[in-house]
């Protein structure tokens, strides 16, 4: 009775251990060894203005700032009279010289009006410097005028209060109606020697067209507040600087942010965005670019901070001789004010088909904030100062007060 | 009392017929072991023998039966991916059943410098049916079904970590089979 008690149980017990127990397995063992190599694509800094790369300790890796705002670029042409001259010289009745010196008092390239005349009461005399601009396509967050001047003056013979002034008119080429006009005061009394002074004033910019024409106009004038008995006078004006800086609305970029090249063998490589964070609007084109063969992939596209696409074609990475890339990472972006974008990137590289290498790049592009400073231009031309007959509308503009 | 005396004893020898003694009865069992060719294989990728990096080639040896594989990679800083290395192989003749799978991690990849070591195994149509990460011990994708006449591959990423002395190291793991899914391998 007890043996029945204790096997019934074990009955089904048992009739489960087949199928619980009873498996058969077959084991194949696998060895993978690594012998980890040289990474045989590195990344470089290009080096480039406004491009801040910062490498991993391999150079495998990057993270990258890009400053899409850049700063504010200058609209006139050899505003400081070292590079290729565009200016026009308007004389007045005497104010009738106008010359550039390589050098004058600490500063390099100055132009340089100058005259002398009589006085009397309620004389004044005027000339002009001037040049065709073209107002920028893209909106324009504000714009100044920069002038850097100073002026050298005596009343040689009689009494007489003299007031010497500078100012820049901007001009519809079109419709020659005064768009902007700003005046200021360089001295006023008998005698002076040049001390350099930089003004400033602020564009109405919602008053141009983008891509517009127009005439930027430097009157230079003497005018006799008191004059007892008659005189004469001399008057130079010097100016080292005359500018108009505007700030794009959208800030952008367009250059190269990382370098590669190959130590060995021949690979392809593109890029692909992994993923993105965007802070306002960003548009962005990136693509690779082989200098060696000029060819350039296909781009990753951002429009209105979504992505288009997130995967650049492949390009051919080979070795070059020292001192040259073969593959460079172009950026194109545009981004409204204040904007930001952080995109995580990644640099594929294959061998053949079945061996990928993948470097993380970290791109910010950012619109810093900074956005004072005065562009130079490259001094790649000789300068000279045109005398031509006055267009009809300077007459007006000689005794035009703001 | 005597009768009492009588009935302990019988007690005791009753118990000791249940506790200590032993009836041995024994059954004939006849067990033939006739073993049969390997019904699932190693088969080498197509990126078997490839070029690999820094100019060396991407070993792939198979055992003699193809039921083992030695591998050797060479990989480098960042993320470097082998695709289709290894494939394992279910052919219809001889066996033409199917069979459950997974990967057992034996002796896992050691070392910081590798900061992450998978393998990925993929069906035919490129589907992802399960990961081995071969810098843990254990047993990974079971049981997933190898079914008739089928083939995975296996992909291997490696991923080194930037800034220090590149490493070397070796991962042993088993391709583990069964006809049977009802219990996992041991």
């Amino acid at each position: 009775m007890l043996s029945r008690i204790v096997a019934i149980p074990l009955i089904p017990i048992l009739f489960f251990i087949p199928y619980v127990l009873g498996a058969e397995f077959s084991y194949y063992p696998t060895s993978l060894t690594l012998n980890s190599v040289s990474p045989p694509i590195s990344l470089y800094d290009p080096g480039v203005s406004g491009v801040t790369v910062s490498l991993g300790p391999n150079s495998t890796s990057a993270s990258i700032t890009v400053k899409a705002s850049a700063q504010p670029f200058d609209i006139v042409a050899n505003s400081d009279f070292i590079g290729p001259s565009p200016w026009l010289f308007i004389p007045g009745t005497d104010l009738i010289s106008a010359t550039v010196l390589p050098s004058y008092l600490g500063r390099v390239g100055v132009a340089n009006v100058s005259g002398s005349g009589s006085l009397f009461t309620g004389y004044t005399d005027s000339a002009f410097l001037y040049q065709q601009i073209t107002w920028p396509t893209t909106p324009i967050l504000f714009a100044n005028v920069y002038l850097e001047a100073c002026v050298e003056y005596a009343v040689t013979s009689g009494f007489s209060i003299l007031l010497l002034d500078a100012t820049v008119f901007v001009v519809d080429a079109n419709t020659l109606a005064v768009v902007d006009s700003i005046t200021f005061i360089l001295d006023v009394g008998s005698s002076s020697t040049c001390t350099w002074n930089t003004y400033t004033g602020g564009l109405n910019v919602g008053a141009y067209t983008p891509g517009g024409t127009y005439y930027f106009l430097i009157r230079y004038r003497v005018q006799s507040l008191f004059t007892l008995f008659g005189g004469s006078y001399y008057a130079r004006f010097y100016t080292d600087l005359a500018n108009i800086t505007v700030a794009p609305a959208n800030p952008t970029f367009l250059g190269i942010f990382l370098l590669a090249n190959a130590s060995t063998g021949i690979y392809n490589a593109s890029l692909s965005l992994v993923s993105a964070s965007f802070t306002g609007t960003v548009d962005a084109n990136i693509w690779l670019r082989n200098n060696t063969v000029q060819v350039q992939s296909s781009s990753i596209t951002i429009s209105a901070s979504t992505i288009v696409t997130s995967q650049t074609s492949e390009l051919i990475v080979t070795t070059v001789p020292p001192g040259y890339y073969s593959l460079e990472m172009w950026l194109d972006t545009t981004i409204s004010p204040g904007a930001s974008a952080t995109l995580n990137l990644v640099l594929k590289y294959r061998i053949q088909d079945g061996v990928y290498v993948e470097y993380p790049i970290l791109l910010n592009i950012v619109d810093p904030p900074d956005r004072g400073g005065q562009p130079s231009e490259p001094p790649d031309k000789i300068f000279k100062i045109l005398s031509i007959d006055p267009p009809p509308y300077i007459e007006f503009l000689r005794s035009y007060d703001p | 009392m005597r009768t009492s005396r009588a009935i302990i004893l019988l007690a005791l020898l009753t118990l000791l017929a249940l506790v200590g003694t032993a009836v041995f009865v024994y059954l004939p069992v006849n067990v033939t072991i006739n073993s049969v060719g390997p019904p699932v294989i190693f088969q080498a990728g197509s990126n078997a023998g490839g070029t690999d990096l820094g100019g060396n080639t991407i070993q792939v040896t198979l055992g003699p039966n193809s039921s083992s594989a030695t591998i050797v990679l060479h990989p480098t800083y960042q993320k470097t991916y082998y695709h289709d290395i290894l494939q394992v192989s279910n052919p219809s003749p001889p066996a033409g059943d199917n069979y459950y799978i997974g990967i057992k991690v034996v002796s896992p990849l050691t070392g910081a410098a590798f900061s992450s070591a998978v393998a990925r195994v993929y069906d035919s149509a490129n589907n992802l049916l399960f990961t081995a990460d071969l810098k843990t011990a254990g047993t990974y994708g079971w049981a997933t079904l190898l079914p008739d006449g089928q083939t995975f591959r296996i992909d291997i990423e490696i991923v080194i970590t930037e800034g220090v002395p590149l490493p070397s190291g070796s991962v042993t793991f088993e391709l583990v089979y069964s006809p049977q899914s009802v219990t996992p391998p041991p």
